[in-house]
């Protein structure tokens, strides 16, 4: 079974990545945004996502798959997959299609069966 | 009369049937200690045989949250269950029954009968090897073992307990400590990690706070029989054990019960108080004496192994404590654990086999018995050594930084009572100095249990108190 600490690690390594967060539902945020935000920031980033999840699932328009914004100098992309989510940022020159994919399979490779 | 010996007066009543005698003796000792497990099981076993499963299940709630391994309790537990026709948890709490080696032939065939086995078909789980390995005085193996029976049984308390005490007996006092929490979340009330939990802190230098934690244990085991059992494997240690407690068990009960007694019944740990005092007056003595054989339990945390014997200064001892009665309070050595081990075993409550004859037994003065009744009964209902209460403790004496690590353990446990850890850590944010890691341990928390947007405002409150401390 993978561990959030791994998974950080591998999503840290996708090209253009400068900081990562990474929670399995039910557990704590994990990861460093590349000190953006110091202790708190995966949290907080990860809390406040999760919050528009749960509003948009609130007002019946089913689950976010995929968040991307963009800020004057960064891009996040949070991605969902079974029983992990994750929340990249990078800065401008980030590939986002890219870091998708890579994601994507990430996240589906470390999912348990069944989740 | 001491507490085990009026217990044992009232197995012994049951054993002869004599239902009234028994209720009677166990009323009177839980009047003055009332989660006194050997009490609780009398009057557990009386319930099972008036069929109220209700009021025995209850009283066995707190027997096993005191002893953990109680063999017989756990019996006793999974005759209930079966009789409810709760066939799994029956199934379950006869096997935790049979793993704890009951030395009961009667509680062995018991669990037996509900599992249905032939005692030569029981399979070898790592738990009974843990239990076996530590009994043998081989901690290492017991731990071993005990990390396997933890990981195939996670929820099992008396498990946890194994691994602690392997952990506490190899000296391995922080990892030791981690467990003691885990028991103590679950067994509310569990003598043993509260013993080891006492030991450790004196080791740190919180000799206060340990002999705080050891003195509130005695409203549960009033004669600190585990304690002298545990500490008795340790060369030198700093806590002062306090005095033991009478009680004055009113005359007719015990003569209906006279002459009963002496037949079974062997000296208690307690007894060799007075004669474990005698090393104090000769040092070498007490560092001289270790603990041989395969009940002795020989190994010893190694921070105890390089102590001078330390007599515990006044000044760090609570206000009651301050001058204690020499004869009774003296540090417990070798000695008594050579007693103590031979004696003890993990469903020591089943025989009470430990009770000086009643010859020899002062009788304390009526009101000297109802003085320190008193404090006991009104202790005994706040008697918890949670992690939830230690972290209060550690809140209510300033101690920061020890607090917060306490808290983030019990945001790490995860534990299922959310209401429990939401309040905690809102009490936590009401101080200054925690105000910032509780609000951040408040938004893991709401993590934890899918509250995102409660979760989002912890998180801003933290970095705000983070902002804040920096400006």
């Amino acid at each position: 079974m993978t561990s959030a600490a791994d998974l950080h690690a591998g999503i840290q390594r996708l090209p253009g990545v400068t900081g990562t967060a990474v929670w399995k539902i039910g557990e704590i945020p994990t990861g460093d945004l590349g000190g953006r935000g110091g202790s708190i920031g995966p949290g907080l980033l990860s809390a406040s996502i999760g919050t528009m999840e749960q509003a948009v699932e609130t007002m019946g328009l089913g689950q976010i798959g995929e968040i991307w914004f963009l800020t004057e100098d960064t891009q996040c992309l949070a991605m969902r997959s079974g029983q992990w989510q994750a929340v990249v940022i990078g800065g401008l020159d980030l590939d986002v299609d890219s870091v998708r994919d890579g994601l994507t399979s990430l996240l589906a490779a470390n999912d348990e069966p069944g989740a | 009369m001491r507490p085990s010996e009026a217990a044992t007066l009232a197995r012994q009543a049951l054993a002869d049937g004599d239902s009234t005698l028994a209720r009677s003796i166990a009323e009177r000792l839980l009047a003055d200690f009332a989660s006194y497990p050997p009490a609780r099981l009398v009057r557990a076993l009386l319930a099972e045989q008036a069929n109220d499963s209700d009021a025995a299940l209850d009283d066995l709630r707190g027997v096993t949250s005191a002893e953990p391994t109680n063999a017989e309790a756990r019996a006793a537990q999974a005759r209930l269950f079966q009789r409810r026709g709760d066939t799994d948890r029956a199934r379950m709490a006869a096997r935790q029954s049979v793993e704890l080696i009951p030395g009961d032939p009667k509680v062995l065939e018991s669990a037996l009968e509900i599992l249905n086995v032939e005692p030569d078909s029981l399979e070898t789980s790592a738990a009974v090897l843990a239990r076996v390995h530590l009994n043998c005085g081989w901690p290492d193996l017991a731990e071993r073992h005990a990390r396997v029976a933890v990981s195939e049984s996670p929820e099992r308390v008396d498990v946890r307990l194994t691994l602690a005490e392997a952990l506490w007996r190899l000296g391995r006092l922080s990892a030791c400590e981690a467990e003691c929490r885990v028991v103590a979340d679950q067994a509310e009330e569990c003598v043993r990690a509260a013993v080891m939990r006492a030991h450790i802190l004196s080791e740190r230098g919180r000799t206060a706070e340990g002999q705080e934690l050891l003195d509130r244990i005695g409203r549960i085991d009033p004669e600190f029989r585990e304690a002298r059992e545990l500490l008795g494997t340790l060369e030198v240690h700093r806590l002062v054990l306090p005095g033991v407690v009478e009680i004055d068990l009113p005359p007719e009960l015990v003569r209906q019960s006279n002459g009963t007694v002496e037949a079974v019944t062997e000296p208690s740990p307690a007894d060799e108080t007075p004669a474990a005092a005698s090393p104090v007056a000769d040092p070498a003595g007490a560092e001289s004496q270790t603990v041989d054989g395969p009940a002795g339990q020989v190994e010893t945390p190694e921070q105890s192994t390089v102590k001078d014997q330390p007599s515990q200064p006044v000044e760090d001892l609570p206000e009651s404590q301050g001058q204690p009665d020499a004869a009774d309070s003296l540090p417990v050595t070798g000695d008594e654990s050579a007693v103590a081990s031979t004696q003890l075993r993990l469903d020591e409550t089943a025989e009470e086999p430990e009770s000086p004859a009643v010859a020899d037994v002062l009788p304390a003065s009526s009101e000297a018995a109802a003085e320190a009744a008193e404090p006991a009964v009104e202790a005994s209902a706040g008697a918890a050594f949670s992690t939830f209460d230690w972290a209060r403790h550690l809140i209510e004496q300033s101690e920061w930084t020890e607090a917060e690590r306490v808290l983030t353990d019990i945001v790490t446990a995860n534990d299922p009572d959310v209401s429990r850890v939401d309040g905690l850590l809102l009490e936590a944010v009401a101080h200054r100095e925690l105000r910032g890691s509780a609000w951040k341990l408040l938004g893991d928390h709401y993590m934890q249990t899918g509250r995102p947007q409660a979760a989002a405002d912890a998180y801003l409150r933290a970095a705000n108190v983070a902002g804040g401390s920096t400006e």
